[in-house]
């Protein structure tokens, strides 16, 4: 068992500040997947929390501990990041390093290039292999020691569909074994199915921090309403502080909100509905709007209710 | 103990260094064989003196400065291929790597003069049985092993430090090679006409007067001859040029980032 706990993480590259007082923690047992777009600050932080950075300002913990503190860092996490293989070298003798360094056994690498799948290619040259067989050779080097605590910088890039149904699968798994895994990626959708936890940053700064399934709890809250007194109905829902957009005909529009509230306000003013039902705001466009700097144009800033996504970073009382 | 054996599986299980010390073996057999050549066709019925035998193994001296591209293109190769984070995650305390890598390498220098002086050994042994019936062996032969195991360890260290102060692996392997084959050349040429021995202030005429010196002077009755200052201020030059190197090398990497 191992938590992850960054604090006020700052760190500046000269003029650049790539992260801002970043804090957010990983939970054992939970995949936490660490969002944000490029040249958000995702790598550095990861860099920061392996002790291959030093923050300007705050720290990052591993179980109360600096990475370079830890009395045995590389049992205690198994990081991928960009890079890492000789192309001349063959992807066992890569694993034999790591296995000498730190004193694990023979044994150990093969039961990690078989949780990686990537036995058959232990013989070959990684400078012959595909994206996908590096990114598994990578994890390969991060299992060698079964660690409580992965921290993998982007694990599903360069996976075909199959891969990151196994990646799924296989950090689902570990995870539920207890162990804590923190994943990044660009792109929500890619872990939504797997995180239980979200961070999103943007520009180096927090911009969520959530579980995904309050996260989702946020989409569902999107209906289509469909009324002959449009203009009226709008008013009294503006006037009771929902945020409404314009729908795709004059008789429609959007509210943020649930199909519940929505009805049962506009039904207690006699209002006749011809259509309520869910939006089709996904997940990402969630994500797209914390991710970006300007309000989103279909919000307009008076009508926004205090929740909404607009409102500020999401977060949610600290997990058990 | 650990990262040593790790530092040294990661030179062995890559091409370069295995293929430098091919060539490294072949020019060294090469040079002795066409001493040979020479011996053979001086003498019709060849005879070996002890001093030949010496400057038959001095012909490893040719392939010494092979060893520093083994040094500049591993110490670079970690900066390149970015696995250095790796190193990194499992030695935190960065000396650690450092004093690991730079023991590795001089290690692993010794053990490549080893193979080169068998490879010699065996050619030059054969052909002395066969052709002279006997092998005379004196301190100085003796003398030559030691010195070619300890400036292939010393070189493999200078390059190693070069790659680490540089960096990048296609100009530190450029400036060795420049040095080694041309450079060098400008600053002995000056040198030797003030006098012969300041040659051996530089690095790679060092290994030569090391080794040559003693071997040459058997050969050469020429009083007052001699290329060096002598055996034990040779190896103080070439120290002087490793540690200096590689305090500059090692600075360089406590001092950059990891990549
Ligand atoms: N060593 C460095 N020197 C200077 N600036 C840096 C350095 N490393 C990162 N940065 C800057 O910090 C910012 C964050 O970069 P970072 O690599 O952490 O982003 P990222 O979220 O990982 O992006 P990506 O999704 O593209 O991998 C960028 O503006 C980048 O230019
Ligand atoms: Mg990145």
């Amino acid at each position: 068992m191992a938590t992850l706990s960054v604090e006020g993480l700052t760190k500046r590259f000269g003029a650049v500040e790539a992260v801002s007082n970043l804090s957010f923690t990983a939970e054992p047992g939970r995949v936490t997947a660490f969002l944000g777009p490029n040249g958000s600050g995702k790598t550095t932080t990861l860099r920061v929390v392996l002790g291959l950075a030093e923050p300007t300002e705050g720290a990052a913990l591993i179980d109360g501990q600096r990475y370079q503190d830890l009395e045995r860092p590389f049992h205690t996490v198994g990081a991928l990041l960009d890079g890492g293989f000789h192309p001349g070298r063959r992807a066992r003798d890569h694993l034999r390093i790591l296995a000498t360094a730190v004193g694990v056994g023979d044994d150990r690498i093969d039961a990690a290039l078989a949780f990686s799948e990537i036995s058959y290619a232990a013989k070959r040259r990684v400078g012959g292999f595909s994206t996908g067989m590096k990114q598994r050779l990578g994890l390969a080097a991060a299992m060698l020691t079964d660690p409580p605590l992965l921290i993998l910088d982007e694990p599903l890039n360069g996976l075909d569909p199959e891969g990151i149904q196994w990646l799924r699968r296989t950090l689902r798994s570990l995870a539920d074994d207890g162990r804590t895994v923190l994943l990044s990626s660009h792109v929500l959708a890619e872990t939504e199915q797997i995180a239980d936890d979200v961070v999103i940053i943007s520009q180096g700064h927090l911009r969520a921090d959530a579980s995904m399934a309050e996260l989702a709890r946020q989409v569902t809250a999107e209906v289509r309403v469909r009324t002959p007194e449009a203009g009226r109905a709008r008013a009294l829902l503006v006037d009771n502080g929902f945020a409404v957009t314009p729908g795709d005909t004059a008789d429609a529009f959007i509210v943020d909100s649930t199909g519940v509230e929505v009805g049962e306000l506009l039904s207690a003013a006699g209002i006749v509905l011809h259509e309520l039902s869910p939006g089709e705001r996904r997940l990402e466009s969630v994500y797209f709007q914390l991710v970006s700097d300007l309000p989103a144009p279909p919000l307009p800033a008076a009508a926004t209710p205090p929740a909404g996504p607009n409102a500020g970073p999401v977060t949610e009382p600290e997990l058990p | 103990m650990r990262l040593l054996r790790a530092e040294l599986l990661k030179l062995w299980t890559v091409r370069t260094p295995r293929v430098l010390l091919a060539i490294a073996a072949l020019v060294a057999v090469i040079a002795a064989a066409t001493q040979i050549g020479i011996i053979e066709y001086r003498d019709g019925d060849p005879t070996l003196s002890a001093g030949q035998v010496a400057g038959l193994l001095a012909g490893a001296a040719a392939a010494i400065p092979l060893a520093t591209f083994i040094g500049a293109v591993g110490s670079t190769s970690g900066i390149r291929h970015r696995t250095e984070y790796l190193d990194h995650l499992i030695t935190p305390t960065r000396w650690q790597q450092v004093g690991a890598r730079v023991g590795a390498y001089l290690l692993g220098g010794l053990l490549f003069a080893g193979v080169l002086l068998a490879a010699l050994l065996v050619v030059i042994l054969t052909w002395a049985l066969i052709r002279v019936g006997n092998v005379p062996w004196s301190s100085t032969t003796t003398r030559i092993l030691l010195g070619v195991a300890l400036a292939t360890s010393a070189y493999t260290a200078i390059g190693l430090a070069v790659g680490a102060i540089f960096r990048n692996q296609i100009l530190a392997v450029g400036l060795l090679g420049g040095w080694i084959f041309a450079i060098e050349a400008f600053f002995v040429i000056p040198l030797a006409l003030i006098d012969l021995r300041l040659t051996s202030l530089m690095p790679v005429q060092a290994i030569q007067a090391l080794l040559i010196d003693d071997a040459l002077n058997d050969l050469v009755d020429e009083p007052g001859f001699a290329i060096s200052y002598g055996v034990w201020p040779t190896v103080g030059i070439i120290a002087v040029w490793t540690i200096g190197l590689s305090a500059i090398g090692i600075w360089r990497t406590l001092s950059s980032d990891i990549e």
